[in-house]
């Protein structure tokens, strides 16, 4: 803050600067007169010069002048003699004018030399502090996004600007078309200036191509290596930044660059890291996969050309069994390729909700009804409380959800154990729909991994992907849903789904 | 089938060949005459050439959007049409059915159930079974003397409930539309109507179904609507 010791310097004086010089000379005069006759005029004009120095300090160069001669006419007027009168006849008196001049002169442009020097000491330590703020801002962001966001509220708070931001595409060499910062500034226009000024961003780094209709600057932003992106810049009415701000500017779309980069640099390694992840996963999922997808393919080729065979076509008894073999293992192709491709939907983020109002119990029986063939008889218990109310669902997606649940418990239980279905408010709003089953369960620790994507007992017979209740829980979860596992009572596992309900609809369905 | 020794012409517009041709076998077996077309255009061509009695649409051409199709189609003519169609795009079936399709299937699908669709649209498109007493399973449904009986039973039903059946008689072994069910019934396609009529479906059931909860009779059609089937004795 010692800065601020000259707070309004200017070269020129103001009015206030000849009011301090009048005053000062007047009180010096006023309090010396008196004693001029015992400390003698000479003494006096030293005081003058004394008092024209300290000024110096103060005031602006032509008040300080102005100071000077007032004093020597005051000097003069009414300390030598013949006083009142302005003659000069020594030459004392002479030098002493002249000293009085010089010492102002000299005084005022060495001080204003050093104010000079001062205040760009100062202006520089205010850039400084200003970018340090704004690098530490930009530092602390941790996404494109962010960067771009304390990037605009920079420029907002110190150059009163709105910027657009565009990157380069992540492959190809021209600008993504999707703009950062402040959208109102995005036209196709501003696109097109930006992208052919990136196109040529090499050749001048700091003179901004000005596009006339909306007044904007652009400026590209480049890092050592390479070209960025661009940075388009509204400012506010006539607010151009003046010479020396505009240093401050161009540091800051340096570091707005620099920040960027870094951001751009972090997102590639993460989606490389993805890579690197996502095909291990892959080896583990083609795995277990194509077992899956081989055995209903051999079964299915073993079955024709059992079929082609001159005995079997002959035994009617045999071909229908090869025919069930065939209607199962396609069966399991089909509910295998289903869930992949759910999957595949659900990673994607593309799974839309058909919503519809749809009857619990509706959904159930075309759930049953799809597995008729892998059911086989075995007995299903279905309990549904009375007057569930609809619910708005997607009845289809709901289904496979479902019917992989029940899957899961045909696949994992003896086939002559029983599988229950049932229905109820687990709580006001709040539908459940469980199925149990009459198998042995699943130790305590691993029933929350059931749900992990291609996550498998350890020890449980061969077959199956680990999908099934994985989809389940995404497709239960899209309707705000969950899904819990547990050891039931029984013994067995059970999975329940538990469905939010739109309340209104439960009256609207008692109304009818 | 009945209509003396001419046999019944089916048009095939399905750009997989080994479909086609499996196709072909199938229906060729049950005494059908069987086009082919591998594309939309030779589809219509066919369709103006050959004058066949049903058409079952793919709806994955490689040239031509099937809905688009079966605009056209629908300008001059109302022969029965199929539509084939994959897993997942209810919207597309429903967007089918009210652009003029008959019916539709969805792939894979078994012979079975294909040849009771033809069947099934072919008979309504001759109206050859207009008659007034209609039979599926155990469930009689008298439209003259407005009965429904079940085992010889008869069963209540309430006025709707009976439009309801009635309309899905007529209609036996179609699939119908919620917003086909909601015109017929109440005049009125609008989706207010799709609540209050899972609830009479619902009520329905539990007076001609054996087991609500795995209905035989009355089937939905998840995110399409109902369908009525016709079981034998």
């Amino acid at each position: 803050m010692s800065f601020r010791f000259f707070p309004q310097y200017s070269e020129r004086s103001g009015l206030r600067d000849y009011f301090v010089a009048f005053i000062s000379t007047s009180i010096t005069a006023g309090i010396c007169f008196p004693l001029a006759s015992s400390i003698g005029y000479q003494t006096v004009g030293l005081i003058f010069l004394m008092i024209v120095s300290l000024l110096s300090l103060f005031l602006g160069r032509s008040a300080l002048i102005f100071a000077a001669i007032l004093n020597f006419i005051v000097w003069n007027f009414f300390f030598i003699t013949p006083l009142y009168t302005f003659r000069v006849h020594s030459l004392h008196d002479l030098i002493a004018l002249f000293a009085n001049l010089i010492v102002a002169i000299v005084g005022s442009t060495l001080i204003s030399r050093i104010r000079k020097s001062q205040i760009t000491l100062l202006k520089s330590q205010e850039r400084l502090t200003i970018l340090h703020t704004f690098l530490e801002s930009l530092n602390n962001a941790t996404s494109i996004k962010e960067v771009v966001k304390r990037a605009q509220e920079g420029l907002r708070k110190n150059f009163k600007a709105e910027i657009i931001i565009y990157i380069k595409e992540k492959t190809g060499s021209g600008l993504s078309g999707k703009s950062f910062g402040n959208s109102e500034l995005h036209s196709d226009l501003t696109y097109d200036v930006a992208l052919s000024l990136f196109r040529e961003s090499y050749k001048e780094l700091f003179t901004p191509l000005i596009e006339s209709s909306s007044g904007m600057h652009f400026y590209p932003l480049v890092e050592p290596r390479k070209a960025i992106g661009v940075i388009g810049i509204k400012f506010s009415g006539d607010n151009r930044p003046e010479e020396d701000k505009l240093i401050l500017l161009k540091s800051f779309i340096a570091q707005i660059a620099s920040a960027l980069d870094r951001e751009i640099s972090i997102d590639l390694a993460k989606e490389k890291e993805i890579s690197i992840e996502s095909e291990k996963l892959f080896q583990t999922v083609l795995n277990s996969v194509s077992h899956e997808l081989r055995t209903p393919i051999s079964i299915i080729t073993a079955a024709v050309s059992n079929l082609n065979d001159e005995r079997t076509s002959s035994d009617p008894d045999l071909r229908r069994q090869i025919g069930e073999e065939l209607e199962f293992a396609s069966d399991r192709l089909n509910y295998l390729v289903e869930n992949i491709l759910d999957m595949s939907r659900i990673e994607s983020g593309f799974l839309k909700l058909n919503l519809q109002y749809c009857d619990i119990s509706d959904l159930i029986g075309i759930s049953i009804n799809e597995l008729k063939h892998n059911l086989m008889g075995r007995q299903v218990k279905i309990c549904i409380e009375e007057k569930l109310p609809l619910i708005h669902a997607d009845i289809n997606l709901l289904k496979q959800a479902l019917i992989n649940v029940l899957h899961n418990a045909m696949v994992y239980t003896p086939s002559d154990s029983p599988i229950m279905i049932s229905s109820f408010f687990s709580a006001p709003g709040k539908i459940a729909i469980r199925v149990s089953d009459f198998g042995t369960g699943v130790s305590p620790e691993l029933l929350n991994r059931l749900f992990d994507k291609f996550y498998r007992v350890p020890g449980s017979k061969s077959g199956g992907t680990g999908l099934g209740l994985t989809i389940t829980k995404a497709i239960v979860e899209a309707h705000n849903g969950v899904v819990l596992a547990e050891n039931a009572d029984q013994g067995g596992l059970q999975i329940t789904m538990v469905l939010n309900m739109d309340i209104q609809n439960g009256k609207s369905k008692e109304q009818v | 089938m009945e209509k003396a020794k001419n046999k019944f012409k089916v048009l095939i517009v399905d750009d997989e060949p080994q479909i086609r041709r499996l196709l072909r076998m199938t229906l060729e077996m049950n005494d059908y005459w069987v086009y082919e077309a591998g594309t939309g255009k030779d589809g219509l061509l066919s369709i103006t050439m050959n004058h066949p009695d049903i058409v079952l649409l793919d709806l994955g051409l490689p040239d031509e959007d099937g809905i688009a199709l079966l605009h056209r189609l629908r300008e001059w003519s109302n022969l029965p049409v199929i539509v084939v169609t994959v897993r997942d795009d209810e919207k597309i079936k429903v967007n089918a059915l009210d652009s003029g399709a008959d019916d539709y299937i969805t792939k894979p699908f078994n012979t079975g159930e294909l040849l009771a669709r033809i069947r099934v649209a072919i008979r309504h498109s001759l109206r050859l079974d207009e008659s007034p007493v209609f039979t599926s399973g155990k469930m009689k449904v008298d439209m003259t003397n407005r009965t429904v009986t079940i085992n010889d039973q008869e069963i209540k039903l309430t006025v709707t409930e009976y439009s309801l059946l009635s309309l899905f008689s007529r209609n036996a072994g179609k699939v119908l539309t919620h917003s086909f069910i909601s015109q017929k019934i109440w005049s009125n396609p609008y989706a207010d109507n799709a609540q209050i009529l899972r609830v009479h479906i619902a009520q329905l059931r539990k007076k001609i179904e054996k087991d609500p909860s795995v209905p035989e009779l009355l089937i939905t059609e998840p995110g399409v609507g109902y369908r009525l089937k016709i079981l034998s004795e």
